[in-house]
């Protein structure tokens, strides 16, 4: 197995990272917005609650 | 309490990545054979091995879900699948990227390796419509965890009825006698392996936290919604795995 030409290796090990790299983000972006999402309306929520229960 | 050990999992995690692809670029030597491209590597065989590790643990928290009826083993074990999929996502285009500058070709139907990975993760592609196609969130949990065992237990027989395999293409890296890997090389692909299996389980704690605090609103809402009844207004802590709820 011959070993590629430096330009052309890179290329792909730049690929492979860079693909792994925008991998994690997106799923800690989509996750994380979810919860904050989740975590803010649970807020507003839990206060409606209290101030219902305290009528 | 969780929110702060979950940082410090994520720094951690963070920290060996970083340490990891140092290793990879400034300390591990060039590959005599493959040159630049076997750093692929370093991320891909990392990357294949948590994933179907991943599969497993799903499988073994299937089993402690059906054991003990507790829901949250439930959602753990569906957490971990899930993961493990987006894992097994980077493996294959990591892997084809690999194959395309190695062998010229994205990807090789009669390599043992590469195809019984690919079945592994097709059959975990099925696990999710299947869960979702059961209303009944009791029937859903236990179905789900007899599929996740029974798949969990398929992945090391793949695994090992791959290596007896006899036509290898497909190089080795790990072996029972340590592999063919320097000193140097053996030493950078451990400390990726560590911090990929750090990356799994902070983003497993992540998204299980997502699960709690969405589990945690649909509570709320249904209190919200039925007439007034002081003794059902509890409110759950935000870091509580959801007991009875549809993980959509």
């Amino acid at each position: 197995m011959a070993a590629l030409a430096l330009d052309s290796a890179e290329l792909y090990v730049a690929a492979a990272y860079a693909l792994f790299a925008v991998l994690v983000v997106v799923y800690v972006v989509i996750v994380t917005t979810k919860l904050t999402r989740a975590s803010n309306q649970a807020e507003v929520l839990s206060r409606l609650v209290r101030e219902d229960d305290s009528r | 309490m969780q929110g702060k050990s979950l940082r410090s999992l994520a720094l951690a995690s963070a920290a060996a990545l970083v340490a990891a692809f140092a290793l990879v670029f400034a300390y591990a030597p060039l590959d005599a054979d493959q040159g630049l491209i076997q750093k692929i590597f370093y991320l891909h065989v990392p990357l294949a091995i948590v994933a179907l590790c991943g599969f497993m643990a799903g499988g073994i928290m299937a089993v402690r879900h059906l054991r003990t009826g507790d829901r949250r083993w439930d959602v753990r074990s569906y957490v971990a699948i899930h993961l493990s999929i987006v894992f097994g996502v980077a493996v294959l285009v990591t892997g084809s990227i690999w194959a395309k500058a190695s062998w010229g070709h994205w990807w090789v139907w009669d390599e043992p390796t590469l195809v019984s990975f690919l079945i592994v993760f097709l059959l975990y592609c099925t696990y999710q419509p299947l869960r979702f196609a059961i209303e009944d969130a009791e029937r859903q949990a236990r179905y789900a965890s007899v599929f996740a065992i029974t798949a969990g237990a398929f992945v090391p027989l793949n695994f090992i009825a791959v290596r007896m395999a006899e036509a290898y293409t497909h190089p080795r890296v790990l072996s029972a006698t340590g592999g063919q890997m320097p000193g140097a090389m053996r030493l950078t692909f451990i400390v990726a392996l560590i911090a990929m299996a750090l990356l799994f389980t902070t983003l497993w704690r992540l998204e299980l936290a997502g699960k709690a605090a969405a589990a945690r609103l649909r509570h709320m809402r249904r209190q919200l919604e039925r007439p007034a009844d002081p003794a059902s207004r509890s409110v759950p802590p935000v870091t509580a795995v959801p007991a009875r709820s549809s993980l959509r």
